[in-house]
């Protein structure tokens, strides 16, 4: 286990302290920004979505910050649990939000269908998803969300089922919802609203693959030596700016937007 | 002329639309063009005019739309010609049946004013070749000048070419434009009259904003 960090990681840690909410807040300002000009609720929510994303990926990169695996910066972590719960909670809540906004663009997409077709009569299927991903929620938060932040290796076997059974329901739910929007964005004649859901997916992949990369490498190395608590680090600080960065594209591809010009061509 | 119902935009085109015109509003999706529509309809309602509201979307959803702009449709009643819950349905994939539906329309009520707001250009021109869209258009326009009538269109900036747009306004006597500006760190809905039959060219941009009464203008800059 480390016990004095290296300055190199404590600089990572830093950046990605100022850099993620900065950028996240960039990405949030863009994306009320353009809602405020607009005017039709569909619109409106799905911004209001992205925007909601982004800050909630920056406050589930802050949290992880602060309630590190390991007291990187001790001053802070002097009592970490506080930002253990937190990150526990924020991390069994991301696929609710992701959900919501799947929600949101589906039935955008619904709306931007020329033939406005329901994919898979979404206006049912999503209660019972609903109510599917709830359920999920509720069974990780009985199961063991108490704070400081249980790991899995930590925990009893009805723990470690009811996190299997909860995070299953929920990605799940995450691949059907992925699913009809996939169909739904196929049908929608708005090529703005597609390009929108390009870079929203392409964030979402990002965040997936490096957690998986993470865990991965946190699993077989535990943090027990600098270069890997290096790499952690160094990846930490890239998978959610450029996740954040992604939702800023998608906010600013979701309406065209235009500058100011006096010329007559324009 | 013709109020288009909201007062700041009259003052803009010398005191509403022309008389027998057609007119056309651009914008991006999500803007607002369809409240131009509703505050079209409504003021013809209550100035006892006939109005047709034509829609790909059912009835319902657009009644849901128009609460959103404060405006209430309750009282008086466009006739619908709607993908669902209206009066005549509304079928995207058969041009012919529109044509003739709003023909018919336009026929029965011969000596008063009419009002068409047509929502569903851009659906149309997705699912159709864009020269039968402009031959439809060219009749369609047609034949309302020969009644008492203003119509009133809206297309989707962003989701057609620019060649196909450009095309399409020629058509119109009026194109009225919406669109999204970015000023600094500011996004702006601005408003500008392209072209009116019978006004001078304006070049210049108004910001906007819609209200619980209608919608405020004012020079941009």
């Amino acid at each position: 286990m480390v016990n004095s960090p290296s300055t190199l990681i404590e600089i990572f840690y830093v950046v990605g302290i100022i850099l993620q909410p900065a950028i996240g807040g960039y990405t949030a300002y863009w994306s009320l920004a353009i809602r405020q000009a607009l005017r039709v609720s569909f619109y409106r929510r799905q911004l209001l979505w992205v925007g909601s994303t982004s800050l909630y990926a920056t406050y589930l990169l802050v949290t992880y910050y602060f309630a590190g695996p390991e007291p990187f910066i001790p001053s802070v972590l002097a009592s970490n649990s506080f930002f253990s719960a937190l990150n526990g909670i924020s991390f069994v809540f991301f696929p609710v939000v992701l959900l919501i906004w799947a929600d949101s663009s589906i039935q955008l997409a619904r709306r931007s269908d020329p033939l406005l077709r329901d994919p898979f009569r979404w206006n049912r299927t999503r209660i019972l998803l609903w109510v599917v991903i709830v359920f999920g929620v509720v069974v990780i938060a009985v199961t063991g969300l108490t704070p400081p932040y249980p790991r899995i290796s930590d925990q009893n076997i009805s723990s470690i089922l009811g996190y299997s059974l909860g995070f299953s329901l929920q990605y799940v739910v995450l691949t059907v919802a992925a699913v009809v929007l996939l169909v739904g964005a196929r049908r929608s004649g708005d090529e703005n609203f597609r390009r929108s859901l390009r870079w929203y997916g392409l964030g979402i992949a990002i965040i997936v693959a490096g957690t998986l990369g993470n865990f991965v490498l946190v699993t077989g190395n535990p943090l027990a030596d600098t270069p890997v608590n290096f790499a952690w680090g160094l990846s930490q600080n890239i998978i959610w700016p450029l996740a954040t960065v992604t939702l800023y594209k998608c906010a600013r591809s979701l309406v065209p937007l235009s500058r100011i010009s006096l010329t007559a061509s324009d | 002329m013709v109020s288009s119902g909201l007062a700041s935009l009259d003052a803009l085109i010398a005191d509403g639309y022309p008389e027998k015109s057609a007119i056309l509003v651009v914008g991006p999706p999500g803007i607002g063009k369809e409240a131009l529509g509703y505050w079209f309809t409504r003021t013809g309602l209550v100035q006892g005019d006939f109005c047709l509201y034509v829609t790909r979307l059912p009835v319902r959803e657009v009644l849901q739309d128009v609460k959103g702009f404060g405006i209430d449709f309750q009282q008086k009643v466009p006739l619908w010609m709607a993908g669902e819950g209206g009066q005549i349905k509304m079928d995207v994939n058969d041009l012919a049946s529109l044509s003739f539906a709003i023909k018919d329309v336009l026929k029965q009520n011969a000596g008063r004013r009419i009002r068409i707001v047509i929502d569903a250009l851009s659906s149309l021109l997705m699912l159709n070749q864009a020269e039968t869209i402009y031959k439809f258009l060219t009749q369609l326009l047609a034949d309302v000048k020969q009644y008492e009538a203003v119509l009133l269109a809206t297309v989707e900036e962003g989701m057609h070419k620019a060649e196909v747009l450009a095309a399409m306004q020629q058509l119109f006597d009026g194109v009225v434009e919406l669109r999204l500006y970015e000023e600094g760190l500011r996004v702006l809905p601005l408003l500008r009259i392209r072209k009116m039959r019978g006004v001078p060219p304006q070049p210049g941009y108004f910001n906007f904003s819609f209200t619980r009464t209608g919608m405020m203008v004012s020079v941009h800059g």
